[in-house]
């Protein structure tokens, strides 16, 4: 085995015979086995109930509040489109029908 | 919707569409699965457990937000730990990060030996906080989060190639500056 095969796949070797040899004859890839066991001196977090709780309801209040902006975006919509609707409201617009049939004050 | 053990059996893509359709059982689910390794990635990378817990709400606020968004291309793994890589390298950049002594302790240690432990674990935190911005990220991800060279490189959109350099030099320094507590 060589040292880069070794030293990508330190994790998964570990227990792996070719990689214990490997080891036996490698000062170098002792070292980093030894600096990646120290690494895990920096140990981590358990998080509490309370942190997973606060979680789910930061997202529960996210729901709500994008519900409530697809409502809002909903009803713009719906003014939007009631607006268009009264501009044809008066279609042909009187001018309009003046251009296509000429003004008949007679 | 069922209760969450009837979640449990699910696959993260599988989460991710009931998350779509605002399934809050999955969401809880997903949460319990992933929390874990967020917190302890970004309080690797930060060294402070209130901004950790901060940025893990962050990043699991952005999965729901982008849950009808999610296609499964890639490992949901890698998908979510992308997320929390652009957290770290783009918005962490304003914040000034404060040192902070670890918070954990060991029940069945002497007082002696527990300072002991204390002080090369602030050492090593230290040390790993020194790093460079993507050097840090490679090597947590690595060491910590349990990804493959390959999927480390995934998540941070680099090559394979790109990562075994980031953390030699990483691991360099490391050992430059951890090199009395490896004798």
């Amino acid at each position: 085995m060589e040292c880069k095969k070794a030293r990508t796949m330190i994790e998964a070797c570990r227990k792996d015979r070719e990689f214990a040899a490997h080891l036996e004859v490698c000062a170098d890839c002792r070292g980093e086995l030894a600096l990646w066991d120290l690494l895990g001196e920096a140990q981590g977090l358990e998080p509490g109930l309370e942190f997973t709780e606060r979680v789910l309801e930061k997202v529960k209040e996210e729901g709500r509040q994008t519900s409530w902006r697809d409502i809002k975006d909903m009803l713009g919509r719906c003014f939007i489109w009631s607006g268009t609707l009264d501009e044809f409201s008066d279609f042909p617009p009187d001018s309009f029908g003046a251009v296509l049939f000429g003004s008949r004050r007679d | 919707m069922g209760s969450t053990l009837e979640y449990n059996d699910k696959s993260d893509e599988e989460l991710m569409a009931l998350i779509a359709r605002r399934d809050y059982n999955a969401v809880a689910t997903l949460v319990s699965r992933h929390q874990r390794g967020l917190l302890n990635l970004f309080y690797r990378y930060t060294n402070d457990r209130l901004l950790a817990e901060d940025l893990t709400q962050e990043v699991f606020l952005r999965v729901y937000k982008s849950a009808p968004l999610y296609e499964a291309r890639s490992l949901f793994k890698v998908w979510l730990y992308r997320i929390a890589k652009n957290v770290c390298l783009n918005e962490l950049k304003a914040l000034r990060i404060l040192e902070k002594l670890p918070e954990q302790k060991t029940e069945t240690e002497s007082p002696q030996e527990e300072m002991i432990r204390a002080e090369r674990e602030i050492r090593v935190r230290q040390a790993i906080e020194m790093l460079p911005e993507r050097q840090r990220l490679a090597l947590i991800l690595r060491r910590f989060q349990g990804l493959s060279q390959e999927e480390t490189a995934e998540v941070m959109e680099t090559t394979s190639e790109a990562i075994e350099g980031l953390l030699a030099r990483a691991k360099a320094k490391l050992r430059s500056a951890l090199a009395d507590l490896q004798q």
